[in-house]
């Protein structure tokens, strides 16, 4: 039941950062490999600001959110002038920019939070407290469940909200249509920063959850291999809407637990998964490329 | 302004005033619709300037914009901000927003709207629900005014007919609060009745709400719309010169995107006509040619019936009146006219010929072989050719690589001053003369299909392709759909 909980745990925090991917690759159409990087930069700024700055749990979550928000908008300007393959190779630098920067910003010596070190680089940051509120701290899996949940629900609300108002009407609109929309007056440059802006602070807050619940975190939450599988998520479950994104989520964290119960030999067990998450990409683009709960079809 | 290098315009100026019908008309590559582009703000001229005085707030843009405004954006010349100042446009090819709702598409255009701020839903929601209900009434009341209500709840563009898809994109364009309308060919395609519902939405609109409407068509749709037109623009040689007042009803318009038979099939006529009704307003007109008639039939297609979706668009019955199978026998020589209105079903029958879409029950045989199953490329080699309405070149290939892809042996001489320049860097009008060109002079065919092949063209270039076709009448067959008039 523990384990159970567990992994519901990372269902919070995978289908947060997923809600953030539905933004940019859902609503403004621009397939984003660094979402993962976004993530990374959340655990950071979390962790930095929990150990070396001692804010309070949700204050440094907001820090997170904030910080990933910033640094967006490079991607949100190149995703003005670029669509489709070539936007995927930009987010890919900057994908491979952000995990440069963690891996190598540090100095031997330096204290964390310095100017010289700033991410302890491949030794990570240890010893990074947990979730609190108003001073209980949870200690086990439905403890932080507890307190994941309503982030994950506003988080899910504020999505809501966001992609049935106008902003989200005309999001769609210049995603259709580019041209067409700017020659209705649409602002094509402002829409796609908030809504890179947003992504990628959803991301932030799914690290710093992540960084909270872990306790521990190292260069490897930035490579590229998370940003692949939000994007997997996202387009297995489907975008443009809430359930989309959570469905996507909860397929790839728990059917692995669900391959656990048939027999194979261990030294093939982790391969095999693998081979499976792959085989049902192409399965369910191929078969239903709107994602099984998703209203929008990825192009 | 060049393009690609070839010069458009050189010092060209002219004006027009509020409440007019502007016609821009010009041959193909005149430059019609680079104009278009750069008043609406989707191209920058090479050099001149642009001075906007919209309710007396001047601007003056001048090109090529110095480089520290391409850098930061601004003051940019761009899309938006002509469209904010009230200057709106049609699309040639629609730009509907797919995904959306027609009412959501009305919606989206109105400009200044709370809920466009990702802050106001959240802190002020019922602001925001109040403007969007607003919003929702004045978009029934603009599509009442384009006669559309019956498709306000359309859920999916895709299902209008292209009449209704080019009023909602006028609705549109008006919701964004345009005082000044650009219609890019807002004829083309149409059927009559079609053309005729646009002219007279356009002449209303220009005068209650005293709308200055520029519109860019062909020579050969003009005809409808120069009673109404208070100014003309005639481009020519890169210059424009005005005439104010209607202009003259040239004699060359009755032939156009609406083919008359007469046209086509000369004076020096062929040995019968064979005029068939295929019920629901279709009808086929074939000129069979005196050497083709003791020969077997090119093609033949027998009771085809072609389904789309489950519903039948070729053969079953329709509501009203039935359109039974079709057969078709054509031998060589003989030239077949297929007149329709939108949405009979054109398009579906001739991709059916040419193995785009699978038939439904019936047989398609060429010069006696069964092509029913066979795959298109096949079809291709075996000497069926087909022209689409639309995306029928290769915009990225030059005229010369388009040619010798389709096995053209000689390029026909009204083309050669175009072999090397890529075919996107053309005009409507001459990318389509090369892509009838492409159709009807490749290596090995025996049968060409054409879809509209006449959209675009100008006078000279129905000319040309009319001598074309009837020259190599004599050991081909011919189908073309055209919208009936």
């Amino acid at each position: 039941m523990n384990y159970v909980l567990h992994l519901l745990v990372y269902v919070c925090i995978y289908s947060t950062a997923t809600l953030g991917l539905n933004f940019i690759l859902g609503s403004c159409g621009r397939l984003s490999l660094a979402h993962g990087a976004y993530f990374a930069v959340g655990c950071y700024s979390y962790a930095l600001g929990r150990v070396v700055l001692g804010l309070d749990f949700a204050v440094s979550v907001g820090f997170a959110a904030i910080v990933a928000a910033g640094l967006s908008v490079p991607l949100a300007v190149m995703g003005r002038r670029y669509r489709g393959d070539f936007f995927v190779l930009m987010s890919l630098a900057v994908q491979v920019l952000v995990l440069s920067a963690i891996t190598c910003w540090f100095k031997p010596g330096a204290a964390l939070g310095s100017w010289s070190n700033l991410t302890n680089g491949p030794f990570g940051i240890a010893g990074v407290s947990g979730p609190e509120i108003a001073g209980w701290r949870a200690q086990t899996p439905a403890q932080a469940i507890a307190l994941f949940l309503p982030c994950l629900l506003i988080v899910g609300v504020l999505s809501f909200v966001w992609l049935r108002s106008p902003w989200g009407r005309t999001l769609r609109a210049l995603r259709d249509d580019e041209l067409a929309a700017r020659g209705l007056g649409k602002p094509m440059g402002r829409f796609l920063t908030q809504a890179f802006a947003l992504g990628c602070g959803f991301a932030g807050i799914g690290g710093a959850l992540y960084a909270a619940y872990a306790g521990y975190i190292d260069p490897s939450v930035a490579s590229l291999d998370q940003g692949v599988i939000l994007v997997s998520m996202l387009v297995v479950g489907g975008s443009g809407n809430i359930r989309g994104p959570i469905v996507g989520a909860l397929i790839f964290l728990l059917l692995p637990e669900v391959l656990r119960a048939v027999p194979m030999a261990e030294t093939v067990a982790a391969s095999a998964r693998a081979f499976i998450f792959g085989i049902l990409l192409i399965l369910v683009v191929h078969l239903r490329p709107h994602g099984l709960a998703g209203v929008y079809r990825v192009e | 302004m060049a393009y690609g290098g070839h010069v458009v315009f050189c010092g060209a100026d002219a004006e027009a005033c509020e409440g007019e019908i502007v016609i821009l008309r010009g041959d193909n590559g005149s430059g019609k619709t680079t104009l278009l582009n750069i008043l609406t703000g989707n191209l920058q001229p090479s050099s001149g300037f642009i001075h906007l005085d919209i309710n007396g707030g001047c601007e003056m843009f001048v090109f090529p914009r110095p480089f520290w405004r391409r850098l930061t954006g601004l003051g940019h010349f761009a899309p938006e901000r002509l469209a904010r100042a009230g200057l709106g446009r049609s699309w040639q090819e629609l730009r509907l927003f797919r995904t959306q709702t027609v009412r959501e598409n009305l919606s989206v255009a109105v400009p200044r709207q709370l809920g466009e701020n990702p802050l106001w839903p959240l802190v002020t929601p019922w602001r925001v629900n109040r403007q969007e209900a607003a919003i929702l009434r004045d978009c029934e009341r603009r599509i009442a005014e384009v006669e559309l209500t019956s498709v306000l709840g359309t859920e999916h563009v895709d299902s209008l007919s292209l009449g209704q898809a080019k009023r909602v994109g006028v609705a549109r364009a008006l919701n964004a609060e345009a005082r000044i309308l650009f219609l890019d060919e807002p004829l083309a395609g149409l059927d009559r009745q079609g053309r005729i519902a646009i002219v007279r939405l356009l002449a209303n609109l220009v005068a209650s709400r005293r709308l200055t409407v520029f519109v860019v068509e062909h020579p050969s749709n003009i005809g409808e719309l120069l009673p109404f037109a208070t100014r003309v623009w005639t481009i020519h040689d890169g210059l424009i010169s005005q005439q104010v007042g209607p202009g003259q009803k040239e004699a060359h318009t009755t032939v156009g995107s609406v083919v008359e038979k007469h046209w086509l099939f000369g004076s020096d006529g062929p040995a019968q006509d064979e005029a068939v009704d295929l019920g629901a307003g279709g009808r086929l007109t074939i000129a069979r040619s005196i050497h083709g008639q003791g020969q077997l039939p090119l093609l033949e297609a027998r009771e085809m019936t072609v389904s789309r979706r489950g519903r039948f668009v070729i053969g079953g019955s329709k509501d009203g009146s039935s359109k039974s199978s079709l057969t078709l026998v054509l031998r060589p020589g003989d030239i077949a006219l297929l007149e329709a209105p939108n949405g009979w079903g054109k398009t579906t029958l001739l991709e059916a010929l040419a193995g785009l879409l699978p038939l439904s029950s019936g047989m398609v045989r060429l010069a006696g072989r069964d092509i029913t199953a066979a795959p298109p490329w096949v079809r291709r080699s075996a000497g069926i050719s087909f022209l689409r309405a639309e995306f029928n070149s290769f915009p990225a290939l030059s005229v010369r690589e388009c040619l010798s892809l389709a096995g053209v042996r000689e390029s026909p001489p009204d083309l050669q001053r175009f072999l090397p320049r890529r075919v996107d860097t053309l005009s409507g009008g001459e990318q389509q003369r090369v892509a009838l060109a492409i159709a009807t002079m490749g290596a090995g065919c025996t049968v060409a299909v054409l879809d509209e092949p006449f959209s675009s063209l100008d006078a000279q270039g129905m000319a040309v392709w009319r001598r074309r076709v009837l020259a190599d009448a004599q050991h081909r067959a011919t189908l073309i759909a055209v919208p009936s008039a």
